[in-house]
């Protein structure tokens, strides 16, 4: 058996959505696709680093409709955002086992998904490459714990009618309630680190 | 070939459990060798643990092998043996003292129609497979499909086509040594090159015995000897061949190119049309030849599956397993911690997986050891967790997008820690190796496979 331990951890991240200034366009919806998700949580423990993925992203991102990448700028957006992570769907890196220490860490069965629900979204830059950098503020539920979280995102367009947001920021267990893991294993008690680190990337398609 | 590499597997095994399980494995052991053993888990944590999920599940026919699982079934914490099938009411009595509140059914299509059942499990005569897999899975369960899937190729491949479709669900075939993980550790062990070129291989299955069953109706017992009509049963080779014979395949990672069986009725002869004494030779590209016999006429030396290589050879017998080494092999270095074992003029080093877990099972009933450290035992805990997480993924996918997309589905699914089984594409290619082999028995005859034979 390996020696990772990863956890349970959960939370969730979010991002929402984009641009440009209210200028009155009816608002559309961008919804989640399958295909185009994933998150990854990075963890630290006495024996090993380990990690949990999972390709499952629901929610939307409310924009005017008239919102262009191309010419958003710097300020407030007229945006609305949902994430939605479905708690059991991550896969950790050491196996079934963990998966299972995970769930019971992360209280799967009481608390089924994690949510981010946005209350704020900023466009803070744009990048050379095109790309659009985003500050997004929001309320973070993980495991029946719900903290104000601002997350850094960055948004593209990889093909006409849909948006890609990404990301990667740290948060901890504790904050969430959730002790970090310590199981027992064969050859000791093996601690895993509190804080871990969330990448994400996230694909939505918008809804005519 | 990769000593290296070997050297590492074995050190990662707990050599105190080479001396802790001595006694043990020497009791079984017959010659001589060195017992080779995976990772031990913790004995203290054996302790029982509340099982994190409960799959229902639902068996379709009880003879021997339907009741063998129902047994397994009952001593994992994670299944709920909720329905019992069986045409004939007798069977589903003598079921009734071990799962006294499983529903008892005679039409299979009750249970699938029932939408608490969420798993079955396929046990009837290999004829009777296809209609009944094809209508579980349509019906949405997850599926464990006895082996061989079928009596003819093209049964077999409307089954394993049928379960590709079912790409939301599982479906599981009998080749269970696929799921236990003493295989998977011989495996490793053998892929890492320690037996060095493979140039043959030899398994056998004996048994006395008539391979009958009796029953006081006339047409019950023609019904339940299926096995004995040449019409209807895959031989000998076919339905306890196709273990070893898929095990050997596994392991060479090849198919055979071709089959010569030879067989006949030796001894039994009272009316069966299906030869009671078979050997099939298997021709691979590159890997020697494969030499396999079964006999329901002498039961010397029992069942075994042995590969050999220029450096060792390796017999597997159930749940052991040893390695017999060659004077020129190289030294791997743990071979001192080993327990050896006396073969007649052979010593062998013994490689046995979860020795620690092996060694505390002493102390347990032997009828539960009997159902929960098999083949059978493992595959059907594979089964239901597999079926538990696919399940719950499933579910989640389609709360997460509102809709199934089967490409995304199945990226997804990869991603999940399944625990390993066949699947029908290894069901279906052993089925067509085994078919074809007692196809070459029955006409005494070589046949020559061809590639697209294997392809759902």
């Amino acid at each position: 058996m390996k020696m990772n331990i990863l956890s349970r951890f959960l939370f969730a991240f979010a991002f929402a959505g984009a641009a440009m200034s209210a200028t009155g366009a009816d608002p559309v919806r961008y919804m989640t696709q399958p295909g185009g998700a994933k998150m990854r949580i990075d963890g630290t423990s006495t024996i090993h680093d380990w990690h949990a993925e999972t390709k499952l992203i629901g929610g939307y991102v409310n924009l005017d409709g008239d919102f262009d990448i191309s010419k958003a700028e710097a300020g407030k957006l007229n945006a609305k955002a949902m994430v939605i992570i479905p708690t059991s769907s991550f896969a950790t890196s050491s196996g079934s086992a963990m998966d299972k220490v995970m769930r019971s860490a992360m209280k799967t069965d009481g608390h089924r998904s994690i949510r981010y629900v946005v209350t704020e979204m900023s466009v803070k830059s744009k990048n050379p490459d095109g790309s659009v950098a985003l500050e997004s503020k929001g309320n973070l539920s993980v495991s029946g714990v719900t903290k104000p979280t601002t997350l850094s995102l960055t948004m593209t367009a990889p093909e006409a009618g849909k948006l890609k947001f990404s990301g990667k920021t740290k948060v901890k267990m504790t904050d969430f309630g959730i002790k970090p893991p310590a199981p027992s294993v064969g050859l000791g008690l093996i601690k895993t680190g509190d804080e871990v680190t969330l990448t994400f990337e996230w694909t939505t398609r918008r809804k005519d | 070939m990769n000593q290296e590499e070997a050297k590492k597997i074995m050190e990662d095994w707990d050599r105190r459990d080479f001396l802790k399980g001595g006694s043990l494995t020497a009791l079984i052991s017959m010659l001589g060798g060195v017992e080779m053993r995976a990772p031990a888990q913790d004995a203290n944590s054996a302790e029982p643990k509340p099982p994190a999920f409960k799959v229902n599940v639902g068996v379709i026919g009880l003879g021997p092998w339907g009741r063998e699982i129902v047994h397994t079934l009952l001593k994992q914490p994670e299944a709920n043996v909720h329905t019992l099938c069986d045409t004939y009411p007798a069977m589903m009595r003598r079921m009734r003292r071990y799962a006294p509140d499983a529903k008892k059914i005679e039409n299979y299509k009750e249970m699938l129609a029932d939408k608490e059942v969420q798993a079955v499990c396929i046990a009837t005569g290999t004829h009777q497979h296809k209609q009944i897999v094809i209508d579980a899975l349509k019906a949405g369960k997850h599926v464990y499909c006895e082996a061989p899937m079928a009596h003819t190729i093209e049964d077999a491949r409307e089954i394993a086509k049928v379960a590709r479709e079912s790409y939301a669900q599982v479906f599981q075939t009998g080749l269970n040594y696929r799921s236990d993980p003493q295989r998977h550790f011989i495996l490793d062990f053998f892929w890492s090159g320690a037996a060095g070129k493979t140039v043959m291989s030899r398994s056998q299955w004996h048994k006395k015995t008539s391979w009958r069953y009796a029953s006081p109706n006339a047409d019950r017992e023609k019904n339940i000897n299926w096995r004995l009509n040449k019409n209807l049963s895959p031989g000998i080779v076919g339905e306890m061949g196709i273990q070893q014979i898929d095990n050997n395949n596994w392991f060479l990672k090849r198919k055979p190119v071709a089959v010569t069986g030879f067989g006949g009725i030796m001894h039994w002869n009272d009316g069966r049309t299906v030869p009671d004494t078979v050997q099939a030779m298997f021709e691979y590209e590159d890997k020697g030849n494969f030499i396999y016999d079964a006999a329901l006429t002498n039961s010397f030396e029992s069942d075994y599956e042995t590969i050999y290589g220029t450096y060792a050879a390796i017999m597997m017998r159930g749940t052991k397993a040893w390695m017999f080494k060659e004077v020129d092999s190289p030294l791997l270095g743990w071979e001192v911690y080993a327990r050896k074992d006396e073969f007649y003029k052979e010593t062998g080093i013994a490689l046995v997986a979860n020795a620690t877990k092996l060694i505390a099972a002493r102390d347990q009933d032997i009828e539960d050891e009997k159902y929960t450290n098999t083949p059978l035992s493992h595959s059907m805990a594979a089964f239901l967790h597999n079926s538990n997480e696919v399940g719950a993924a499933i579910n989640n996918f389609k709360e997460t997008f509102g809709f199934l997309d089967k490409d995304s589905v199945l990226d997804y699914l990869k991603s999940l820690n399944l625990k390993p089984a066949a699947g029908y594409q290894e069901g279906f290619e052993a089925t067509v190796t085994v078919l074809k082999a007692n196809e070459a028995v029955v006409g005494a005859k070589r046949i020559e496979y061809k590639p697209e034979w294997f392809q759902v």
